[in-house]
């Protein structure tokens, strides 16, 4: 019984794992770039420095704010965190007319000038690719990724399940060994984090809870306005009385927010009606402060700045899905444990692509006809090939393009992204087109050479390479050059064991009889 | 899960397929707002916390529920209990919206 | 730098685990340990675990501390799997 629960368990792993894999990795490696989102962003804008205090940013936004969008439906100002410099702005201008939201939104400093120096969506876009990708409506995006969040978490429980030895195995990883050190790989990198993986995923889901599974809420609420109000306080829904009355100075009401949580940083202001007579100013607590207290926001009135309440939802289930989302962004991490955050994606990155690759270096062993693959097999080969190399290539050309692009171009935090999946395409085109033993070695190398180009063109197009860096003490460019040098490093020697791999093999294909190494797999 | 001579049957991997993915998703659902209104009506847990706890334990009865639809050994037993469970949640849930309604 | 004690002690458990295990004790000690000693190798390695949550619990408050305790275990495992790998590439093996 116990054996055919086993392997039912492990024929379960390899499909859930395989159908939507490729998916995955591409959201494991953005999620994992995602814990630094606010340091690439940094390492994308080398014109911005320094830092900023939301008090004074947030006076430097409604500054702005003044004078492009006086008098706006609503203001949203995001302000900068302990570790970006940056504020971001949207309004929503009167009218019906819907805008695009390149025209209603800007990127400040902390002196509340717009950024139009080298537009970029930075480390952001990868964030948002993470759970939106990109190129569709972001509700598919959100469903498909759903729907891949839950693969997952099965074929993580049906993984424990079918390892059998998972605590006697636990301290094997041989390297070089041809399957089995695949098999090891993905076990290695799938065990070692097991509780990560587990959190994470599930995590995941808890964050976009109500779009998934929204019967909870429909089974006491008749609508979701009602249970939106019960929890996060009732929204800024007011309607504008026609008449003026300068809002007041956000500087000081910042601060006051601040103080009533301790000191807590402000995240977010959002501005219903501002310099109308019924403004109200609704501050949200940043992120990174807010682990178990999610959606805890202080209201002003507008025109006088008079403190109206606070709200804070609580109860148990409440403060355990704060917590769960907390722990899924990580934002309250301080950099010790930020870094451990992104050694725990990056296993799980490497759990997925070992798996995927796995998933061909089994089947290859059982092919009836190595040379002339079914269908099947070729298409995961190449998909492998996509996802991996491609992905990886990709998000080196975004940052090659960060460096590279005239800065005056237009739209060019869309062209930095659509080169992006231009070098991704164009590897998958290339994976496609040549011999798949060569394809691997060959994109896994144009990979490395991508990553080992960044470091080269942040110092010939910017003052701060790697050596001023140093120098200076700035430890982000420093780490962030360093990091790329890494995964350059990575990439071109697991391009080179392809390329071993590959001689090895054609030299083990000899005919039968002959001398062959005995490898014992 | 494997028949006699060792093979598994195209119609048992469908059966298994649709009784982890859409009917899960209908029981799953069924139990979460079933669990929301018990802990709200039932046991006096705010709507909100009974609404959020129904749902966070969904995920894992989701996940759960997909397990057995492929490891337990009786495909018939399984889809026997799956609509037993997906008829009687119903039947519960339709009895406590007309016995108290929502907010 | 407060990571650097419960990381120490948590590899440490994890190489006494490790050692506690046949298959292990030839690359970590390059003998083989008594059944006595490989139990006694066993409970120090679960206890200096333990040791090494007791530590983040006390400098970081039980929540928080737990969560860093998870991400340490995990680098300990990844250090002394690591460590296991260059014990062994010997080619006797």
């Amino acid at each position: 019984m116990k054996d055919s629960l086993r392997q039912s368990m492990a024929l379960f792993h390899t499909w859930s794992g395989l159908l939507l894999g490729w998916l995955l990795f591409a959201m494991f490696a953005t999620g994992t770039a995602a814990y630094f989102q606010d340091e690439i962003t940094r390492w994308m804008q080398p014109e911005v420095t320094g830092d900023a205090e939301p008090a004074t940013a947030a006076e430097g936004a409604m500054r702005y704010l003044n004078s492009v969008a006086p008098d706006a439906k609503s203001w949203y100002i995001s302000l900068p965190n302990s570790r970006s410099a940056t504020t971001q702005v949207y309004w929503q201008p009167s009218g019906e007319r819907p805008a695009k939201r390149v025209e209603t939104s800007a990127l400040l400093d902390r002196g509340g000038h717009a950024i139009t120096s080298r537009e970029t969506r930075g480390g952001f876009f990868l964030y948002r690719f993470h759970f939106d990708l990109h190129y569709m409506p972001v509700l598919w995006a959100r469903y498909l990724v759903g729907v891949a969040a839950m693969f997952m978490l099965v074929a993580i429980l049906s993984g424990v399940i079918t390892h059998k030895k998972i605590f006697a195995d636990f301290f094997m990883l041989r390297f070089g060994k041809g399957q089995r050190s695949w098999l090891d790989a993905h076990n290695v990198t799938a065990v070692l984090a097991l509780p990560f993986h587990l959190m994470i995923t599930f995590t995941g889901l808890v964050t976009l809870a109500s779009m998934y599974m929204p019967w909870g809420i429909a089974a006491n609420y008749a609508e979701q306005a009602a249970f939106s109000e019960a929890v996060f306080g009732r929204s800024a829904e007011t309607v504008p009385s026609g008449r003026h009355a300068p809002l007041a100075d956000l500087g000081p009401l910042v601060r006051s927010a601040s103080a009533r949580w301790n000191g807590e940083r402000v995240g977010y202001i959002s501005i219903a009606n501002p310099n109308d007579a019924t403004a109200l100013i609704e501050m949200s607590r940043a992120p990174e402060a807010a682990f178990g207290a999610r959606g805890q926001t202080a209201t002003f009135e507008g025109a006088t700045g008079r403190a109206i309440g606070t709200h804070q939802a609580t109860g148990g289930a409440l403060a355990t899905e704060s917590v769960m989302i907390g722990l899924h962004t990580g934002r309250f991490a301080e950099w010790g444990l930020r870094w451990l955050y992104f050694l725990s994606g990056l296993g799980g990155t490497v759990m997925v692509g070992s798996g995927l690759v796995l998933w061909t270096v089994k089947r290859r062993a059982r092919l009836s006809d190595p040379s002339c693959p079914h269908l099947g097999f070729r298409i995961v080969e190449r998909l492998n090939i996509a996802a991996i190399a491609g992905l990886a290539t990709g998000i080196a050309v975004y940052f090659l393009a960060n460096r590279l692009l005239p800065l005056e171009m237009v739209d060019r935090a869309e062209r930095e992204i659509d080169s992006l999946f231009l070098a991704w395409l164009g590897i998958g085109l290339w994976g496609i087109l040549r011999p798949a033993g060569r394809a691997w070695t060959e994109t896994l190398a144009i990979a490395g050479a991508c990553f080992a180009a960044i470091p080269l063109a942040n110092a010939m197009t910017t003052s701060r390479g790697l050596l001023p860096s140093l120098l200076a003490g700035d430890w982000t460019f420093v780490a962030f050059d360093l990091v790329m040098l890494v995964l350059a490093a990575g990439f071109l020697l697991a391009a080179v064991r392809s390329a071993q791999l590959r001689t090895k093999a054609k030299a083990g294909a000899k005919p039968r009889g002959a001398n062959r190494r005995a490898t014992s797999a | 899960m494997t028949a006699r001579n060792g093979t598994i049957g195209r119609g048992e991997i469908v059966a298994r397929l649709i009784a982890a993915i859409p009917a899960n998703y209908l029981v799953t659902s069924a139990a979460t707002a079933c669990i929301a209104r018990l802990l709200w009506r039932g046991m006096g847990v705010d709507p909100a916390n009974a609404s959020v706890a129904a749902t966070l334990i969904s995920f894992a009865l989701f996940a759960v529920l997909a397990l057995v639809a492929f490891g337990a050994r009786s495909v018939v037993k399984l889809w026997l209990w799956l609509a037993g469970s997906g008829l009687t949640l119903g039947i519960t849930l339709w009895f406590s919206l007309s016995a108290g309604a929502r907010i | 730098m407060m990571h650097i004690l419960p990381a120490t002690v948590i590899v440490a458990g994890f190489l006494a685990l490790a050692a506690s295990m046949k298959r292990h004790q030839r690359d970590l000690l390059g003998r083989l340990l008594t059944h006595v000693q490989t139990r006694s190798t066993r409970m120090a390695g679960w206890f200096l675990l333990g040791i090494g949550w007791a530590v983040d619990a006390a400098l970081l408050g039980p929540a928080m501390g737990t969560i860093v305790w998870c991400g340490e275990l995990s680098l300990g495992a990844a250090l002394t799997v690591t460590t296991l790998n260059w014990r062994t590439r010997r080619p006797s093996r």
